[in-house]
């Protein structure tokens, strides 16, 4: 438990500290989501119709854009190497870093969510349901992510690689993420159990997984 | 039988051919110095017995370890800081003492020792690249390992903290410890070291 503390406050002092990136994930988000009503037209009826896909398609764009930053610096200074010597497990260090990214990155992005969802034109209730599935989404996409953010570090190629990797394995969690949505606005939010269940079980499945596959890439990587 | 014994080590990286037929043994108490011209093979022997890498050939032991993977008998410091730009020299050595599962103690001995009370509470990206070598050799001091694997130290250092470092080197060489370093200068090491030349 000490070193899975010390790594998330090491990483979250370092990246707070470093505003420009810390900033810009749920500034992205924001933008995105914007440009939907200005190309498509201020309609409410509309953009309630496709907000659920709208808000987990940005999300998801936005969480894409901070991975390539997970592992890229603890490898560019070495402290991999160092961290490997060290007599704590590698998973441990590795969930370490995955939840200060997503504090950093998918828990800012689920706190916007009910103000964007309002300004789409669903109700409260939605909306704060809306908040609920961007941060269970964004956890599960932190998990999955990391897992190819780890594989292509050392590609020079990261961010291409990443993008290309990790769609495919996103398009399950964006299907049933925004049906889950798209269910609640037609039959209120206990239409949703189905997918909320799949994406809870995904996300129960990967949270143990993903921290032991990305230890063996890396120390794979490293080596 | 020695403590670390290095036996017709060869390694190849990729489809190059990096260095071949090292051979070498080093015992506690002693100082290895590993040089050679740039692109020799220094840092990937180094590596090699740090455990990053698997030698092409040859055999690496180590007598008190089974495990080359599992070993937390070895202090690497590389070329690169293993330092965040953004923490403190306090708040990357705290972070690197808890990883070592160390006494917090040693923080405050390792920035004595090394020179580094003043800029303490200063961030690494403010620090010259001499202090930052200085920081990173630090964490040498913060868990007593008994091998001490090293990566060109001297660079960066002024003549002062070149010869504080030496001093700390020899100490833990003359309390049984090993020190293998890979070195362009080796000529500033203690008389009784052993050179392996390579490449």
């Amino acid at each position: 438990m000490g070193a899975f503390l010390a790594i998330l406050m090491r990483d979250l002092r370092s990246d707070l500290r470093n505003r420009a990136q810390f900033v810009m994930i749920p500034v992205f988000y924001i933008l995105a989501v914007i440009l939907f009503p200005l190309g498509i037209g201020p309609e409410t009826g509309t953009l309630s119709l496709i907000a659920p896909g709208i808000l987990v398609v940005s999300s998801l764009f936005a969480s894409l854009l901070a991975l390539e930053k997970l592992f890229s610096s603890d490898i560019s200074d070495g402290s991999f190497e160092s961290i490997i010597l060290c007599p704590v497990p590698i998973s441990v260090i590795m969930a370490g870093k995955i939840t200060a990214h997503w504090i950093l990155t998918g828990l800012p992005l689920a706190l916007i969510t009910p103000f964007l969802a309002i300004m789409l034109g669903l109700s409260f209730e939605i909306a704060l349901f809306s908040s609920l599935i961007i941060l269970l989404i964004t956890i599960i996409l932190s998990l999955i992510g990391a897992m190819i953010a780890s594989l292509v570090i050392n590609t020079g190629k990261g961010s291409v690689l990443l993008a290309l990797l990790s769609f495919p394995l996103f398009i399950p969690v964006l299907i049933f993420a925004a049906g889950a949505i798209d269910l609640a606005i037609i039959g209120g939010i206990g239409n949703s159990i189905a997918p909320i269940l799949f994406l809870c079980s995904l996300t129960s499945i990967a949270l143990p997984v993903v921290p032991i596959i990305c230890a063996a890439i890396i120390k794979w990587q490293v080596r | 039988m020695s403590f670390i014994t290095g036996k017709n080590l060869s390694c190849i990286r990729g489809m190059k051919y990096v260095y071949g037929k090292v051979d070498f043994t080093v015992d506690a108490g002693e100082i290895l110095v590993v040089v050679g011209k740039n692109g020799c093979g220094k840092t990937s022997l180094l590596k090699t017995i740090a455990g990053f890498l698997k030698p092409s050939s040859g055999q690496i032991t180590i007598s008190c370890a089974d495990d080359l993977q599992s070993l937390d008998i070895i202090h690497y410091i590389g070329t690169s800081s293993s330092l965040k730009k953004q923490l403190t020299v306090r708040e990357n050595l705290t972070f690197w003492s808890k990883m070592l599962d160390s006494d917090a103690d040693n923080i405050d001995k390792a920035i004595k020792s090394f020179g580094l009370d003043e800029m303490s509470n200063s961030q690494i990206s403010y620090l010259s690249s001499g202090q930052i070598k200085r920081c990173s050799l630090a964490r040498l001091l913060l868990a007593e390992r008994k091998i001490w694997i090293l990566d060109e130290p001297e660079t960066a250092l002024d003549n002062d903290s070149l010869n504080r470092f030496i001093d700390i080197v020899t100490n833990h060489v003359k309390n049984n410890g090993i020190a293998i370093i890979a070195s362009h200068r080796p000529d500033i090491w203690p008389d009784n070291k052993k050179l392996l030349e390579i490449g």
